[in-house]
């Protein structure tokens, strides 16, 4: 009596499990399956998202794909930059290299966009990358996404690359990444990738605690903001050091594109951090500009938002259709302008 | 300590595993006391001796009343009873809020007292002058044990948010043997699921549209505005409701049966059935502690009419000390009012309540739109706030930003299947709500496991973080 319960039990568990794991299967796919020259990672916690990768060891994911087929022999533009150029809650043709591949193609000028973005990094990745990026694409142009966020978190970042500064303004770059062995904790994900269900929780249950590790090292920034006068110090010469370091890495391919951190409803902050990045441009004669006016316009012209997907609260989180869009129209009005017409 | 956290997991694990092992019903007695002081004492340690004042002079007091043969003496010991704790909820809630309105009448600068509310105050202090009242009415024998009373005030499933539990229920149960027991916590532990499941997959969900909506109102349209509001009266629904069906869980665990707080309030006719449904336990409270102590009661219809709304009025005091609770309140207070003249009309002539279906379903609409309009002020930081959200929902201010909230799509079949399964179990047991009896899962088997993994599946999958504290702590 006892067995047959419990068997009835598991069997009743196990149909739960099954019929998540078939319902699960359009929403949730995970990075590493299945295996192959594109990728695909499925997602709902911005949009239910579907967003395709080309694995080449660069980025965290690789090259994320445009959805608009490569023009052979054509001219490559990069972009780089954080989770925002991953873009993985906007479908492949709406990212921002999608849509300059587009714009420029329609003005005659063939080009194949390659964006390669790491989560939660700051300028030192770009820098510790540039090498690595210039030397195996050879680009025509690179554009480097930059937000509000890179000063002290560029000291104090804990993955990828972060940065420390000497007195004299020289930089050390430290590769914080983590070693490339495949470890035991790795094998698990990519078993547990295998199963929309498993990965789904294991999203979550990472979702939950990243968001309980954000707000803690939003605490330890702010702790060691006012305790550490060094690092303060530091931190302060972070956008001096970040535009010199990338004129430096990417020479006369280097175009800076500053995103202002627009969220909610309010388009109107103010950035200290943005003034002084395009006032060290000028003043370095490197090419840069910022999309607030553009998406400022957007926001109260066209009532569009330029972060939040259906699932989110307006204007939360990551850029979406319409911010990628903003960003790519902004790259390629820059690149129209800047570079010799079409022949 | 939260109440959806790891520390209070194990806190009431390590509550139950003691209840289990005290040799002695007078031991568990100590055990929830000390469980309970502690519980509080997490919060903020000072405010421990805001919650032991009570217990210290009303159980006192209570005595006294008991005791007393002269009925002056009586009266002046309930007086004392019922101002001190008055003076307590007056000081810790309502010192800034009237030194405030007295500046903004005087046009001088506010002066404001460095106070933070302590958590439940307005609830154990609302238990604690129904034990003496009740005491005074003949209706309860005061408590003598010191550990008891303590226990009663201080009773930590309901001590932050409710229900209101009285004296005269709750006392009783103590002297069971409080052992934890299969049965009950079967129905105790898919309580608690239940609350979680509103508290996390609803409320939770709906909190950060709401929040962005509320924040600039202005900027969206009625459309969205509506939308928000909508999803406000989910949000404030689940997690209050949520918060009360987990007390109720963990109390049956423990073994004590708290009283049903809601009963599915959106499906309200009328907004006196509203608040039939609605925080059960503070409904009668005012009913029976406020409404009938105020003169005229026996006098007019009018006189009755009137105290309805003074007792709805305070009772939107009584939830935050702000102009917006107070407006919230008159507005209900009023709409009651109404519904009584409009029930007594058709009485007088001759007119039985409608069965019609559109006649229901209308009344059925005008409740739910009256409750989400009101449900927009009591949500609203300020006049000023209220006036742009409700000037929106009004559409008479066009334009503005169109967001489609996914997550209250998706919701809206839940709840509305939570409700049919509320009303076919209510027309099962009749019109009396027992607690958890319509989420008892067919355990064991396959169906009762295929649906208790489903439930624990979508609370993974699609609950929150519970990083976002209930609503009504903050009352």
């Amino acid at each position: 009596m006892f067995t047959s319960t419990l068997v009835r039990c598991a069997a009743g568990i196990l149909a739960a499990a099954s019929l998540f794991e078939l319902g699960l299967r359009p929403f949730v796919a995970g990075w590493n399956q299945p295996e192959g020259p594109v990728r695909t990672i499925r997602s709902y916690s911005e949009g239910f998202s579907v967003a395709h990768f080309e694995p080449d060891g660069l980025g965290t994911y690789g090259n994320r794909l445009t959805g608009n087929p490569p023009l052979a022999g054509a001219p490559e533009g990069l972009i780089v930059g954080d989770s925002h150029v991953i873009g993985q809650a906007v479908r492949d043709e709406e990212t921002m290299g999608a849509v300059i591949e587009r714009l420029s193609r329609a003005a005659g000028r063939p080009l194949n966009v390659r964006q390669y973005g790491w989560s939660s990094a700051k300028a030192p990745t770009y820098l510790g990358s540039a090498e690595l990026l210039v030397g195996a694409r050879n680009p025509a142009w690179v554009a480097v996404v930059l937000n509000a966020y890179f000063s002290i978190n560029a000291l104090t970042v804990t993955r990828n690359w972060r940065m420390e500064i000497a007195a004299d303004d020289s930089y050390r770059l430290m590769d914080v990444r983590p070693p490339p062995t495949i470890g035991r904790l790795q094998k698990m994900r990519r078993q547990i990738g295998r199963s929309a269900l498993a990965l789904a929780l294991w999203r979550r249950m990472g979702l939950i605690w990243n968001a309980a590790a954000y707000d803690e090292s939003l605490a330890e920034s702010a702790r060691l903001e006012e305790h550490d006068p060094r690092l303060v110090e530091q931190a302060g010469r972070v956008p001096r050091i970040t535009v010199l370091g990338l004129k430096k890495a990417y020479g006369s391919r280097l175009l800076i594109v500053y995103t202002p951190g627009f969220f909610g409803t309010d388009y109107d902050s103010a950035e200290p951090i943005e003034q002084e990045v395009l006032g060290l441009c000028i003043e370095q004669g490197v090419a840069c500009f910022s999309t607030r006016a553009a998406m400022a316009r957007e926001r109260y012209d066209h009532l569009l938002l330029s972060r939040g997907f259906h699932n989110t609260a307006p204007g939360a989180g990551h850029f979406n259709a319409t911010g990628h869009r903003i960003i790519g129209e902004e790259i390629w009005r820059y690149l129209a302008a800047h570079s010799p017409p079409a022949p | 300590m939260a109440f959806i956290s790891l520390p209070f997991v194990l806190f009431f694990v390590m509550v139950l595993l003691g209840m289990c092992v005290a040799p002695s019903r007078y031991l568990r007695h100590w055990l929830l006391l000390v469980a309970s002081a502690y519980f509080y004492f997490t919060w903020k340690h000072v405010y421990l001796l805001v919650l032991a004042a009570p217990i210290v002079i009303d159980y006192f007091c209570g005595i006294r009343i008991e005791e007393s043969a002269n009925p002056r003496a009586r009266r002046r010991w309930l007086a004392a009873g019922v101002f001190s704790n008055l003076l307590l909820l007056g000081y810790f809630k309502y010192a800034n809020f009237f030194l405030g309105s007295v500046a903004a009448l005087a046009g001088i600068a506010p002066r404001h007292f460095e106070i933070a509310l302590p958590l439940g105050i307005s609830f154990f202090t609302f238990k604690a002058i129904s034990y003496i009242i009740d005491i005074y009415r003949g209706d309860l024998a005061a408590c003598r044990s010191p550990v008891l009373f303590a226990t009663y005030v201080s009773y930590f499933p309901d001590l932050l948010a409710g229900p209101i539990i009285r004296a005269s229920v709750f006392l009783p149960q103590m002297a069971r043997s409080l052992r934890p027991a299969w049965p009950r916590a079967v129905v105790g532990v898919q309580m608690i699921l239940l609350g979680l499941t509103k508290k996390l997959v609803i409320a939770d969900q709906m909190a950060p549209f709401v929040n962005a909506v509320f924040a600039d109102a202005g900027a969206y349209s009625t459309l969205t505005v509506w939308s928000a509001v909508i999803a406000y009266s989910l949000q404030i629904y689940c997690d209050f409701s949520g918060y009360s069906d987990m007390a109720i869980g963990m109390s049956k665990i423990i073994g004590i049966d708290l009283p049903e707080n809601f009963n599915m309030p959106y499906l309200a006719l009328s907004p006196i059935e509203f608040w039939r449904r609605w925080h059960i336990t503070l409904t009668k409270w005012l009913r029976d502690y406020l409404y009938f102590s105020l003169p005229g009661l026996r006098e007019s219809r009018w006189s009755r009419y009137r105290n309805a709304g003074i007792t709805a009025l305070l009772g939107g005091l009584w939830h935050g000390a702000s102009w917006t609770f107070v407006c919230w309140g008159a507005l209900h207070g009023l709409a009651i009012m109404v519904n009584h003249l409009w029930v007594a009309r058709r009485l007088r002539r001759g007119h039985a309540p409608s069965r019609a279906l559109a006649i229901r379903a209308s009344c059925w609409l005008a409740t739910y739109i009256f409750i989400c309009v009101t449900w927009a002020l009591f949500r609203s930081q300020s006049f000023a706030m209220a006036a742009t959200v409700l000037h929106k929902m009004s559409g008479l201010a066009l334009g503005g930003i169109s967001w489609f909230y996914s997550p209250l799509l998706m919701v809206l079949p839940l709840v509305i299947g939570g409700h049919a399964v509320g009303v076919i179990a209510a027309r099962r047991v009749g019109s009396r709500p027992i607690t958890g009896t319509y989420v008892l899962l067919p355990l064991p088997g396959f169906a009762g496991a295929f649906l208790a993994a489903c439930w624990l599946l979508v609370l993974l999958l699609f609950g929150g973080s519970g990083a976002n504290p209930f609503i009504y702590f903050q009352f």
